[in-house]
């Protein structure tokens, strides 16, 4: 009978331990922070969902805008130019925006997001938007983000 | 074994595995914030039409900034340029409604923020409280600064010229407004009236609904 009380407790004691929580109920709780989806530096991104969209199954995904390539190169007063080749997938003329960001060696951003520069696409038709730093020796990598024009 | 041994044996895993839990994202509450009567500059905000708005000014003196320093005449310049960049020759010839003291303002401080010692801007804005302090001090009302006397103010090297152009065009049956802007930015060398750089922002809006620009 004791040693059935025992082997009860420690099975109480199990269940218990599922339902460990970590939720606050009260206070300032810490940002999140979603380690599957950093910034990924020298890329083109497009932010927008009804530019494109990749959650929910195979027919829910859609892509108006594709970037076909994406680069970078010095200055000749050694200021960083960036571009990203745009093609519209579709039969209208679309209107996007993109600004780029651009971060140091230890991937700390070292001045603030340009301005939102608006690119015209025609139909089926491909356009570069092309953007420099203001910044020199600091720019090691940048973020293009591209959104729909507004 | 008793089979309550044996239910517990076999339980046991995952009663233990579920203590282990994974880290899930909380969930996104996928709606709208709170509404604010402040508006993003770079953005069109509430009230748009067909006039040059902030967004327009925002990204157009941006484009200049970035432009100027990928200009190896004057970013590259072994001595550092003197400048002066204010909208004594900046002229406003559109239809639109605007203090061109904004896109110069905005054009002077960005770019003398970014710059940093590659280029020295003049503020001939304020050539008056120059030229009052002086006097004071040739007078001896007052000391000089830190920096000890200077004999005269800087001459420049590139002044800023410019002007912003439109055209109109109004659909009389429906009302549709079109306007097309053109802003171009100019930096002249002093004496020799050399146009050392160029560059020009341009788009064209068009809207139904009347918008009073002030």
């Amino acid at each position: 009978m004791a040693r059935r009380r025992h082997w009860l407790c420690v099975l109480f004691a199990l269940l218990l331990a599922g339902c460990a929580t970590t939720t606050i109920d009260e206070g300032p709780a810490p940002a999140v922070n979603v380690p599957a989806v950093p910034p990924r530096l020298n890329t083109a991104v497009i932010v927008d969902k009804s530019l494109q969209n990749w959650a929910g199954g195979e027919k829910d995904k859609y892509a108006k805008v594709a970037v076909e390539a994406t680069n970078s190169r010095r200055t000749p007063t050694g200021t960083l130019e960036v571009w990203a080749e745009l093609r519209n997938r579709t039969d209208y003329p679309l209107q996007v925006e993109a600004r780029v960001q651009f971060f140091d060696a230890d991937r700390s951003p070292v001045e603030g997001p340009s301005a939102w520069q608006r690119v015209f696409l025609p139909p089926r038709a491909v356009e570069t938007y092309r953007e420099f730093s203001t910044n020199v020796y600091d720019v090691n990598y940048y973020y293009i983000e591209i959104r729909e024009g507004r | 074994m008793p089979l309550w041994k044996l239910v517990l044996l076999s339980l046991s895993p995952f009663v233990i595995l579920s203590g282990c839990a994974t880290y899930a994202p909380p969930r996104i509450p996928n709606a709208a914030g709170r509404p604010t009567v402040y508006e993003n500059p770079a953005s069109p905000g509430a009230v748009t039409g067909v006039g040059l708005e902030s967004q327009d000014i925002v990204s157009a003196t941006d484009r200049m900034v970035r432009d100027i320093l990928a200009t190896p005449v004057i970013a590259a310049r072994q001595t550092p340029p003197r400048i002066v960049m204010d909208s004594s020759y900046f002229k406003n010839e559109s239809s639109s409604v605007v203090n061109t003291n904004l896109l110069t303002d905005r054009f002077r401080t960005q770019l003398s923020r970014a710059a940093g010692p590659k280029m020295v801007f003049l503020a001939r804005h304020y050539a008056d409280m120059v030229e009052k302090e002086r006097l004071l001090e040739q007078e001896g009302i007052v000391t000089e600064g830190t920096q000890g006397r200077t004999k005269q103010a800087y001459g420049y090297d590139y002044r800023l010229g410019g002007r912003i152009a439109s055209l109109d065009a109004v659909d009389v049956r429906t009302g549709l407004k079109s306007r097309y802007h053109q802003i171009t930015f100019e930096l002249v060398e002093r004496g020799s009236g050399v146009m050392v750089w160029s560059e020009m922002y341009e788009f064209k809006k068009a809207a139904w609904d009347s918008i009073l620009y002030r």
